[in-house]
């Protein structure tokens, strides 16, 4: 009896996980399509980014908010304050103190555009925008997966090389991009934010 | 003998006319009739209108397709157009510098950056530097991490920011789109300033072209504005209107002519005085000047249509035969012409190029073709037949009432009228004139507005000898400028010296840079806690010293590029001398007070320049049409001797000016330039039928010419009737006065007639 009862709870504890995502199939549009965010969500991170003109990395921390269907918005915290906002095909920069806003066509910038459509793509579950910019190569499992973005357009190449997002079932774990030129950027994602 | 050699000296002037017009130039100066000289401030005007970067700017818009097929059409139509000679530039999206200019302007950083030494000091380097840190870390950084180890202290990019544009439109996939996402949007500049209306139009239409050609266009639209392309569909419009009511003018006048002799010795013969007239007066125009300008062309052709009248007398009293009825009617005909001449001739002796053209295009016109009527036409029609007008008019004028004081009554209330109005006489408008439709002009406003074209109506201006004297001149007075106003309230300036500082600036900020051991030294310092890399500004260590070897910059080593284009609408050649333009970056900003704090620096308001200029031609003309009225009345008195006779002459005359004027007036129109040359005309046609209504003494001669004198008017207000027609608001008003003026002169002559003649009745 008692092995009987202990994998049924151990099922009904992994039952709401399954419930809630477990893909169908496993394959990159499987996987973003159980991604996707209905709420807005809010999460703490930490980034790092090993720049090759600094001799030591340059760490930064903050949230990133994600609000349905496609705006991230970036908050650095420490060790100054600095929002960045993807709306629509503009990025803005605020700055406390800086008086408004800059705003930056995404349109302008390959770099950028394909970064923006990067986080959007994967935090708003939109396979097609992703399959737009991006060839997609997922290792892994459910459990415990990594999804490779490499951007599609030699524009974009120029300044982003690949976008690797790690994550366990729903939960994302960890970005890393790498540019060309040997830097590498890692934002962590450390839990749920406020 | 005497008939065969009069009539080949005609075919000799004629063909002397057809050779000299066969190779002249015919000009589409459409600011001729603007003056030549004038204040320094209108003659900078003059030149921006007619070479400035404004008259150059097509505003381009596709529509009618999804945004990503408009972007595709946006950038394979920008595409073909830069390939175009006929452009000198084409902008499509957020300007992207050829790899050369760019370098270009890397290169000298040092030299254009208004930072100067500055920027060197350890304090400030490592500002720059700590700030650097900051953008390396944001999601933008992709850009700076091109230039950073070269230019830490980011001139490069204070430099780039001032070439920039004052706003930019909306932009889609790189490509600028209207707010609404309707429209893709493109800018290009004709090669052809706006005073080669000619040129402007092989551009306008090259873009038509290029977008045709596109393989892909399918659905899609082009829209096209911008003063150039206003000008072209303006005179196109014109032309167009002029085309088809000349035909049927004179389709009417031959049938009118038909109708009445039913003779093609007569409708033939009628046309033999204006043509002749129309080609001795362009030849004189174009040897007395050069060239001819086609505006003056087209209007003088439609003053010089009252020649007409001529041969139309001429045959009323041929009878049978033509050469005792020019006989007859020479006196008269003489004085009208002579008179009418003589008030164009005044014109002649105008300052402005256009009206001194059109005064002697109408006075050799009127006089060659009297001449013709005189001389030529007896020679070749012999006989004319038996007018069928007969008694009709007759009957119909000595209807009239005669009523000698109601011609006065009505011109005295009529001047009046006319001196209450005061200065609200007058279309202070010069847009009023254009005969484009409101539409386009509205299309207009709509796609300046979303491009962000600038308004460069407004600006202040800077005087030297030289180019780099109006360089220095700029700086001086941007200097002056910063400490007038605090930084909050001061207005942002595009100015060339923001663009290109001048040489002896240039040398200055080359003496200040440091030389590489001291800025080693201050970049060691500067760093000391800031986690770079040591080393990695090696490239900035080696450019800071090389710029002190650089040439200076100047505006030629620009030229052909975007950048040199946006320096010659700032730094304009002004006659002799050069000037610094400083055209506001945001609107409202006080630029008259401004330039009365600065000595030397002087506010222009373009489109307030021009409406005074325009004024200016008015006053002008109106001066110059008095001297000929008062040239008329002249020559008349002494003509007539006697005052009786003058004023039944000239009263109709006056009167019938004054109540037309006054119609139009009160018709919602406001005068204009042609509306003044047209009561001209009116004057010399009045004159005209005052004298053949008191020139006869027998109720048969006074049957005839008043038989004449009816066809005569029919056709007048026939021809310019049909002109009233005209969309054209130039071809309206000129058709509208003429007509009207003729009609009135008619039954105002008639109502004033010798009174012993009329109250006899014919036989």
């Amino acid at each position: 009896m008692r092995p009987i009862r202990l994998w049924l709870l151990a099922g009904l504890c992994a039952l709401p996980t399954v419930l809630a995502a477990a893909p169908a199939s496993w394959s990159p549009s499987a996987l973003v399509h159980a991604l996707k965010r209905h709420t807005e969500e809010t999460v703490r991170f930490t980034e790092e980014k090993h720049l090759q003109v600094l001799s030591s990395p340059l760490v930064l921390h903050g949230t990133l908010v994600f609000r349905p269907p496609d705006e991230v918005e970036k908050h650095v915290t420490a060790p100054y304050g600095e929002t960045y906002r993807i709306r629509g095909d503009e990025l803005s920069i605020e700055r406390p103190g800086a008086g408004g806003a800059r705003h930056v066509a995404l349109a302008d910038y390959p770099g950028l555009a394909a970064l923006a459509s990067g986080f959007r793509g994967v935090l708003g579950g939109d396979y097609l925008l992703l399959q737009r910019h991006y060839r997609m190569t997922l290792h892994g499992q459910w459990s415990r997966w990594e999804l490779d973005l490499t951007p599609l357009a030699a524009s974009a190449r120029k300044f982003l090389r690949q976008i690797r997002v790690y994550g366990r079932h729903r939960d994302l774990e960890r970005f890393e991009l790498q540019e060309p030129g040997g830097d590498r950027t890692v934002i962590r994602i450390d839990g749920p934010g406020r | 003998m005497k008939r065969l050699s009069v009539v080949l000296l005609g075919g000799l002037v004629l063909a002397l006319c057809a050779a000299v017009l066969w190779s002249v130039r015919i000009d589409s100066d459409l600011t001729v009739f603007l003056p030549s000289g004038g204040e320094p401030n209108q003659h900078l005007a003059l030149h921006q209108l007619r070479e400035g970067s404004g008259a150059r700017i097509v505003l381009i818009a596709i529509v009618g397709a999804a945004p990503a097929k408009l972007a595709r059409l946006s950038r394979q139509l920008a595409d073909r157009l830069r390939r175009d000679e006929r452009y000198l530039y084409v902008a499509n999206g957020t300007a992207h510098l050829l790899p050369k200019t760019r370098s270009l302007l890397f290169r000298y950083r040092y030299l254009l950056d208004a930072a100067g030494a500055a920027q060197f000091r350890p304090a400030e380097l490592h500002k720059a530097l700590a700030a650097r840190l900051r953008e390396l870390a944001s999601p933008a950084a992709g850009l700076l991490k091109q230039t950073l180890t070269a230019d830490p202290t980011g001139a490069f990019r204070r430099v780039l920011g001032r070439w920039q544009p004052a706003s930019h439109p909306h932009s889609r996939d790189g490509v600028w789109f209207s707010r609404d996402g309707d429209r893709a949007l493109l800018i290009a500049y004709t090669r052809a300033g706006g005073y080669d209306l000619r040129a402007q139009q092989r551009a306008v239409n090259g873009i038509h072209q290029a977008f045709a050609a596109l393989p892909t266009a399918g659905g899609a639209r082009l829209e096209l504005s911008g003063p150039p392309v206003l000008a072209v569909a303006a005179r196109d419009v014109i032309r167009t209107e002029v085309q088809w009511i000349s035909a049927l003018a004179s389709l009417l006048v031959v049938a009118m002519l038909w109708w009445v002799y039913r003779a093609p010795s007569v409708v033939v013969g009628a046309a033999l005085p204006l043509v002749f007239a129309i080609a001795v007066a362009a030849a004189s125009v174009a040897v007395l000047y050069g060239g001819i300008e086609a505006i003056t062309l087209a209007f003088g052709v439609t003053l010089l249509g009252v020649v007409v009248d001529y041969p139309i007398h001429l045959f009323a009293h041929a009878r049978d035969d033509t050469a005792a009825g020019v006989r007859r009617i020479w006196p008269t005909l003489r004085l009208g012409v002579l008179t009418t001449a003589l008030g164009y001739l005044t014109m002649a002796a105008s300052d402005y190029r256009g009206l001194a053209q059109l005064g002697v295009f109408a006075a050799v016109g009127l006089l060659a073709g009297a001449a013709a009527t005189r001389w030529i036409l007896p020679a070749l029609v012999r006989r004319t037949p038996a007018s069928r007008i007969g008694r009709v008019p007759q009957a119909w004028l000595d209807g009239l009432p005669r009523a000698r004081h109601v011609p006065v009554l009505l011109g005295a209330g009529a001047a009046l009228m006319l001196a209450a109005y005061g200065p609200g006489l007058w279309q202070a408008d010069p847009a009023a004139l254009s005969p484009v439709p409101r539409a386009a002009i509205e299309r207009e406003h709509t796609l300046r507005a979303e491009l962000g074209a600038p308004d460069v109506s407004r600006l202040l201006v800077m005087r030297a000898a030289s180019a780099q004297g109006a360089l220095r001149a700029c700086e001086h007075a941007t200097a002056r400028l910063k400490a007038l106003a605090a930084p909050g309230s001061r207005p942002v300036l595009d100015s060339p010296c923001r663009l290109l500082p001048s040489i002896r600036t240039q040398h200055r900020r080359q003496g200040e840079l440091p030389g590489r051991d001291r800025l080693q030294a201050d970049l060691a310092a500067a760093t000391r806690g800031l986690p770079f890399r040591p080393g990695v500004f090696a490239p900035f260590l080696s450019d800071v010293p090389a710029a002190r070897s650089l040439a200076p910059l100047q505006p030629d080593a620009l030229r052909g590029t975007p950048l040199g284009l946006r320096l010659d609408a700032l730094l304009v050649p002004d006659g002799e001398r050069w000037a610094a333009l400083f055209i506001p970056r945001t609107h409202a900003a006080d630029l008259a007070r401004l330039a009365g704090q600065i000595p030397g620096l002087h506010y222009i308001n373009l489109h307030a320049e021009t409406t005074r200029m325009m004024h200016g031609f008015r006053d002008a003309t109106l001066v110059r049409c008095l001297w000929g009225l008062a040239a008329i009345l002249a020559v008349l008195a002494f003509a007539l001797r006697g005052s009786r006779r003058l004023w039944r002459v000239a009263a109709p005359v006056l009167s019938a000016v004054l109540v037309t004027a006054a119609v139009q007036v009160l018709s919602g129109q406001r005068l204009t330039l042609f509306h003044l040359t047209s009561l001209v005309l009116v004057v010399g046609l009045g004159v005209d039928y005052a004298l053949f209504f008191n020139r006869d003494r027998t109720p048969g001669q006074r049957q005839t010419t008043q038989a004449a004198l009816v066809l005569c008017c029919a056709t007048t207000v026939g021809v310019f009737g049909l002109l009233a027609l005209a969309q054209a608001p130039v071809l309206h008003a000129i058709g509208s006065t003429v007509a009207m003026g003729a009609a009135l002169s008619l039954i105002f002559a008639a109502a004033m007639r010798q009174p012993n003649l009329s109250s006899q009745d014919h036989v």
